[in-house]
């Protein structure tokens, strides 16, 4: 009974987005972790993302977590050229096959995100939808970009911010009703992420500063040269590493030229993740200098390395820890030395140990999926809808954008329609269930 | 959903109110830009009809050279020296010869194509010149004064543009457009000027000898390129004897259309009318709809120069 009670609560999930490995990014790594611990909670999971060069087709990862790499080409920043119906038949497939019953799309900006919902909704599935950034009103792709947000998210059942300056953003982006959105921050593998003092240097009082980040404009990569020779002569103990490459790194570098501080600033170029842990722990301070972050996980690395954080007050940054791990200030290079240097006082009555056990108990991944969970558990419980309601809703998106949103879900309808008579649902072969882990480790024991 | 939900939205918070008075005074600047073009495509069509000799002409060039220099000399907000004259009389000397040296080309450039060609060409370019052509030079007040060498890299510029006329010479005249006012000018602004200046060498190029395409050439480039800067130095130094100006040259055009064509006069009236009264009248009115959203999720801006 108790068995068949759990079969019942299972969910059978398709995971979304542009946006997976071998790519590395935020999204990336929250929809393994998440789909890794929903499978050890006995879900079903599956993930969908495009093609990445040679890697096509399906592949397996740890714990027989499934992956489809479906056989298109991505045509700028990883994302698929939209076709509206034209990925139907293939993800009608992989829905039908793996017995899907929810689809989870993750990240505005992914292409085959957001046809995926559509086709889900077309195809009577449960809908949830998680956006992982923030963005703006006022040009013109903007406009274009939260018009197409408004369209998925008109008929989504539920979404989820990763903060709560995420939600406040995709609410007014989207005109979705805020009751439909949670708001389940991001995790850090605090196991993979564990302080090492020993790295630091030794004998010397010397204080090390660590940035990692893309070294791009929307990272502030231009405010670091303002703020590391500052910093430098105002401190002479102080040392910095930068991780990460992109096109401000040769500004950094001239910065370092002209104020002499060749011995003082590392520059690594870009680092692997895998190997973000080891440079971190050569550290005393995380330095994180974005101009717009929705939930910064390189503050949650770092503090589970036992670094006190100095960030700028931007986002949903103040949101990540709490006040006594983190300095916020303003991002202007004058307050932001000013911080450096509290933080610089704050540092001896900080425990790495200590900080990274809070951590692990602040931020799981596991915590995620449980709150994930509650949330697949709502979608179920809103009635399934029949066409003419969804496209009552869609209609009320807009005088023009209505009528075009319209057009398209009954396109798509009628497509969906036709497949359904060229290849009915019940001749498609279905795929057999992997045992999930943790059924796998109940029958062991 | 907790209290603190929208908390930190900001609604409109960097819109500039505007009002009717300042919109239609600035409404003129534009409106006196037009009527400029007009000016000088009823005197190209005076040329070409042949009503206009080629020696009163460049007597008109003197004259309007003249007027023209004494306003600067009255308006510009900067000390003259010995020097800066001196500067001044070598780029206009390179100027007009290089426009002189430069004329019996520009008399043979068009020679195998049809006249019907050239008109709708030039018609065109002139609509990309208004619709391109930087009226924030002539319309507001840049905090900056004017650089002493505005006038001399002005003309200067004039000249190196005209001589690679019809290629693309947005690389020449970039620079000479950016540095009098010390802050980037946009591609539209250069665009705008070329199309100006192709188009006068089109025209000129239908002229029966190079004394008269000399001489409609200097009359063109003095409008579309130097008067601009004229204009610049009134409204700087009074907005009041800026706006009368332009109410004047406005009337002035006016007269000299209307004997030409009664359907231009009407259309050029048109222009005017919708250019001062229902452009800022539609602007005042869209105004309520203005919503702009600020919050904690913005991009936050830098406070200091990138270079």
């Amino acid at each position: 009974m108790d068995t068949q009670q759990k079969c019942q609560m299972r969910h059978r999930v398709l995971m979304v987005s542009d946006f997976f490995y071998p790519n590395f990014g935020g999204v990336e790594n929250h929809i393994y972790y998440l789909s890794q611990c929903l499978l050890q909670r006995g879900h079903k999971v599956i993930v969908a993302t495009h093609a990445y060069g040679k890697r096509s087709g399906v592949r397996y990862m740890t714990n027989g977590l499934k992956v489809y790499y479906i056989p298109r080409l991505p045509f700028i920043q990883q994302d698929v050229l939209p076709t509206l119906c034209g990925s139907l038949p293939i993800l009608r497939t992989i829905f039908v096959r793996e017995g899907i019953t929810l689809v989870h799309g993750h990240q505005a900006f992914s292409t085959l995100c957001h046809e995926a919902l559509l086709h889900a909704r077309t195809m009577g599935l449960r809908v949830v939808f998680t956006d992982h950034s923030l963005y703006g009103f006022a040009d013109l792709g903007s406009i274009h970009m939260n018009k197409v947000l408004q369209f998925t998210l008109a008929d989504v059942h539920q979404a989820i911010c990763v903060s709560h300056t995420s939600k406040e953003n995709t609410v007014l982006r989207s005109g979705l009703n805020p009751e439909k959105v949670f708001v389940i921050p991001n995790a850090v593998d605090t196991a993979m992420f564990r302080p090492d003092p020993s790295m630091r240097p030794c004998g010397t009082d010397e204080i090390v500063i660590v940035v990692i980040s893309r070294l791009v404009y929307r990272k502030g990569a231009d405010l670091l040269v303002e703020v590391i020779p500052e910093v430098c002569r105002l401190y002479p103990q102080v040392r910095f590493i930068v991780g990460g490459d992109g096109p401000k790194r040769v500004r950094l570098e001239e910065m370092r030229e002209k104020h002499g501080l060749q011995d003082r600033v590392d520059m690594l170029g870009a680092v692997p993740h895998a190997e973000v842990r080891s440079v971190l722990v050569r550290g005393h301070i995380f330095l994180n200098s974005s101009l717009t972050e929705a939930f910064c996980i390189a503050i949650l690395e770092a503090a589970s390395c036992g670094l006190l954080t100095v960030s700028t007050l931007v986002g949903g940054v103040p949101e990540v820890l709490p006040p006594d791990m983190i300095v916020l200030a303003p991002p202007v290079p004058a307050e932001l030395s000013n911080a450096i240097g509290r933080a610089i006082e704050l540092l001896p009555q900080v425990d790495p140990f200590s900080m990274h056990n809070r951590m692990k108990n602040l931020y799981s991944w596991m915590d995620v999926a449980k709150r994930t969970e509650v949330v697949y558990d709502q979608s179920l419980r809103s009635d399934d809808d029949d066409l003419l309601l969804r496209l009552s809703r869609y209609y009320a998106c807009g005088p023009w954008a209505g009528k075009l949103f319209c057009l398209v879900v009954v396109i798509n309808f009628i497509v969906w329609c036709f497949l359904e008579w060229q290849q009915p649902a019940k001749d498609l072969e279905v795929t057999p269930d992997l045992p999930p882990p943790q059924a796998f480790a109940d029958e062991l024991n | 959903m907790d209290a603190t939900f929208l908390e930190a939205l900001v609604m409109n918070g960097n819109v500039v109110k505007r009002d009717t008075a300042t919109v239609m005074r600035d409404s003129v600047g534009i409106a006196s830009h037009v009527s400029v073009v007009a000016l000088v495509a009823t005197v190209w069509t005076h040329a070409l009809n042949g009503a206009l000799p080629a020696s009163t002409l460049l007597w008109l060039d003197a004259l309007v050279l003249l007027l023209g220099f004494l306003t600067l000399l009255l308006t510009i907000k900067c000390v003259f020296s010995a020097s800066f004259l001196t500067q001044i009389g070598k780029n206009f000397i390179l100027f007009v010869s290089a426009v002189y040296v430069l004329a019996p080309v520009f008399q043979t450039l068009t020679r195998s194509i049809s006249s019907d060609s050239i008109w709708a060409l030039t018609v065109s370019l002139l609509i990309v010149h208004l619709f391109c052509h930087d009226y924030t030079f002539c319309t507001t007040s840049p905090p900056s004064p004017m650089s002493s060498a505005s006038l001399s890299r002005e003309s200067s510029s004039s000249s190196s543009s005209s001589s690679s006329s019809s290629s693309s010479s947005s690389s020449s005249s970039g620079g000479s457009g950016k540095k009098p006012k010390g802050r980037a000018t946009t591609l539209s602004a250069n665009v705008s000027m070329n199309a100006s200046i192709v188009a006068s060498v089109l025209i000129a190029s239908r002229l029966p000898s190079h004394h008269y395409v000399f001489a409609l050439m200097l009359f063109s480039l003095e409008f579309f390129l130097l008067f601009p800067l004229v204009t610049h130095c009134m409204r700087q130094r009074s907005i009041k004897v800026h706006l009368g100006f332009s109410c004047m040259l406005i009337v002035f055009t006016m007269g000299l259309i209307f004997p030409l064509s009664r359907l231009v006069f009407v259309l050029f009236v048109t222009v005017i009318i919708f250019i001062t009264l229902v452009c800022p009248y539609l602007l005042i009115r869209i105004q309520e709809y203005k919503f702009e959203i600020n919050g904690p999720w913005d991009e936050a801006k830098l406070c200091f120069d990138l270079d």
